[in-house]
């Protein structure tokens, strides 16, 4: 399959004439594409809808909303001819067509810790749509193994619309560096504050690391990771007060926190449990994720289950229980983590509380299982 | 008398025939034939006459009735060492059913890629006398059509045993539903 993708792609590249690119200078612009980009464009629809058809939109229109908001406010001219929306993956990445639609994954929205973050991620997807960097693409076939990943994380067949997608696989070092630079300069233009820009790609590579396998990931794409936090780093210090502007991370946080325990429960679903610890590990864990942080570690470390982590998870459950008791799953992984610790009336205790708090939810059955097998147990002894 | 090319074709044909038969990609099951297994003979579990096992799947005993695209089920043992790709190592010792159920979850997640899988219920199941789960998923593809899944999950003697159901809503999941869940009945493992 890999093969026959790469195979379009290039035939796809032979067929391209080469033409020179000018970019988009407003939204008045779009209406003036030539053939080659008018091809991206409909490419770029044919995925929209696809991903529409795939149910992979998140459809919360007041954070589409606040998107959108950020978005306009970063290029005030091309305001409804580029489109934000949050895309359902829980993993580290935004992307932007051709045609201007741009998709940030809840993944990227909840990892990240204030607006002026997300505007520094908008500012780059942005620049990618305005300075053409589809058309001007020049590497498919260099790109076929990303081609592929893309198909893997976008979960469409995209083989009719491959002309888009190296928007998602990660665009040529040269465009990457492009992007960071130019967005970097539209979200100070915008009035953020120049040094989140940095602090965001720092927030994000705590977790691209702990995700450990290779993907197109927003933060670990061309250029490497490193070299574009320095390459921020030696923008920011052209500036006179790079803390100073919009950072806006109370309102962020209050419109982003629904968000957060749903990326939790899809990256514990999807077995990134290194991931789930790496974002809960924090100091600042109880401002981010004031509820369930500790609940999701917890949970987390006692299904990743390496050495040590099964009391890691006690410890944290126990005293996330001590400052929210009448939460329930807590009681239920610790009952787990007893019973394999052969502490039976200790499990006993933790899985009687769980079904008092949540007796109606779909692991109760489960739980009247372990207790029979507890009681079972408790009898022999 | 055939000419020197026309007997080149015939043979061609049956040299052809002759490869085909050797390889077949579906087998129907007769009657009397219901009673199938994997390759490794691990497991065996009754089949419904005239539907069609796919051979080329080697990992599983795969059978529809229709198409793959209209109904599938499809009977594994997982690797003893590595049952779930989403773990990085064994699975731990003395897993409980939930364990195994969210390990399952998240390697199912894996294997499809990024398709938005949502699991709709999780209940306990009996598989072959041994408590299991069954899970109930459903994803939509690409042009919205609406596919639902069933899987069972097991853990016998170290082994954990996939039994799944895969068939757009529309018409076919319902349809065909009453049939797998005999086939799960049926599921017998060599070692129960």
């Amino acid at each position: 399959m890999r093969m026959l993708i790469s195979l379009v792609a290039l035939l796809v590249l032979v067929g391209c004439k080469s033409t020179e690119i000018n970019s988009f200078t407003s939204g008045a612009d779009v209406q003036q594409l030539t053939e080659g980009e008018d091809r991206l464009w409909y490419g770029s629809d044919q995925l929209d809808k696809a991903l529409r058809k795939a149910r992979q939109l998140h459809k919360n229109d007041e954070l589409n909303a606040y998107l959108q908001q950020i978005n306009d406010r970063l290029f005030p001219e091309f305001k409804g001819k580029i489109r934000v929306r949050a895309h359902k993956a829980p993993y580290l990445n935004a992307f932007a067509l051709a045609n201007g639609s741009i998709y940030v994954n809840l993944g990227l929205i909840s990892t990240l810790e204030n607006e002026a973050q997300l505007a520094a991620v908008l500012a780059h997807e942005g620049i990618h749509f305005v300075e053409k960097h589809s058309a001007r693409q020049r590497a498919f076939a260099q790109n076929s193994a990303g081609l592929a990943v893309a198909v893997t994380l976008l979960g469409v067949p995209l083989a009719g619309e491959l002309i888009a997608m190296e928007a998602i696989s990660g665009y040529s070092r040269e465009h990457e560096l492009e992007a960071d630079n130019l967005g970097y300069q539209r979200m100070v233009k915008a009035g953020y504050s120049p040094a989140e820009s940095v602090k965001a790609f720092e927030a994000l590579a705590r977790e691209a690391k702990a995700a450990a396998k290779e993907g197109p990931f927003f933060f670990s794409s061309h250029p490497k990771l490193q070299q574009r936090i320095e390459n921020f780093n030696a923008l920011i210090s052209t500036e006179d007060n790079p803390e100073q502007g919009i950072v806006a991370t109370d309102d962020y946080h209050q419109r982003v926190e629904p968000v957060r325990a749903f990326v939790l429960r899809k990256k514990l679903d999807a077995g990134q449990y290194a991931e789930v610890i790496a974002s809960l590990e924090r100091e600042n864990l109880e401002q981010i994720y004031p509820v369930y942080g500790d609940h999701f570690l917890g949970e987390a470390l006692y299904l990743r289950n390496e050495e040590g982590d099964l009391n890691r998870a006690a410890e944290v459950l126990t005293s996330a229980l001590k400052k929210h008791p009448a939460e329930a799953d807590p009681h239920r992984v610790l009952g787990m983590i007893y019973m394999k610790q052969g502490e039976l009336d200790s499990a006993r205790l933790s899985f009687e509380k769980y079904l008092e708090l949540n007796q109606d939810s779909e692991r109760a059955a489960f739980v009247q299982l372990y207790l029979a097998d507890l009681d079972k147990k408790i009898d022999k002894e | 008398m055939l000419r020197k090319d026309n007997l080149f074709r015939a043979l061609l044909v049956m040299m052809l025939a002759v490869v085909m038969a050797g390889c077949q990609q579906w087998t129907r099951i007769d009657e009397g034939k219901n009673i199938q297994s994997d390759n490794e003979g691990t497991f065996e579990v009754e089949v419904p006459t005239y539907w069609v096992r796919h051979n080329f799947d080697r990992e599983a005993l795969a059978v529809t009735k229709d198409s793959p695209e209209l109904q599938m089920a499809r009977f594994m043992r997982r690797n003893t060492d590595k049952p779930f790709n989403s773990l990085e190592g064994k699975l731990p010792e003395s897993p409980l059913v939930t364990d195994l159920a969210d390990y399952y979850l998240a390697d199912l997640k894996e294997r499809m890629g990024g398709i938005e899988v949502e699991k709709l219920a999780l209940t306990p199941a009996t598989l072959a006398g041994e408590t299991g789960f069954r899970m109930e998923l459903r994803f939509f593809t690409e042009r919205g059509l609406e596919m639902k899944q069933v899987a069972y999950g097991v853990l016998i003697d170290g082994a954990f045993y996939e039994l799944f159901y895969q068939a757009p809503n529309l018409i076919y999941f319902e349809r065909d539903l009453p049939t797998f869940e005999q086939m799960v009945e049926s599921f017998k493992p060599k070692s129960a």
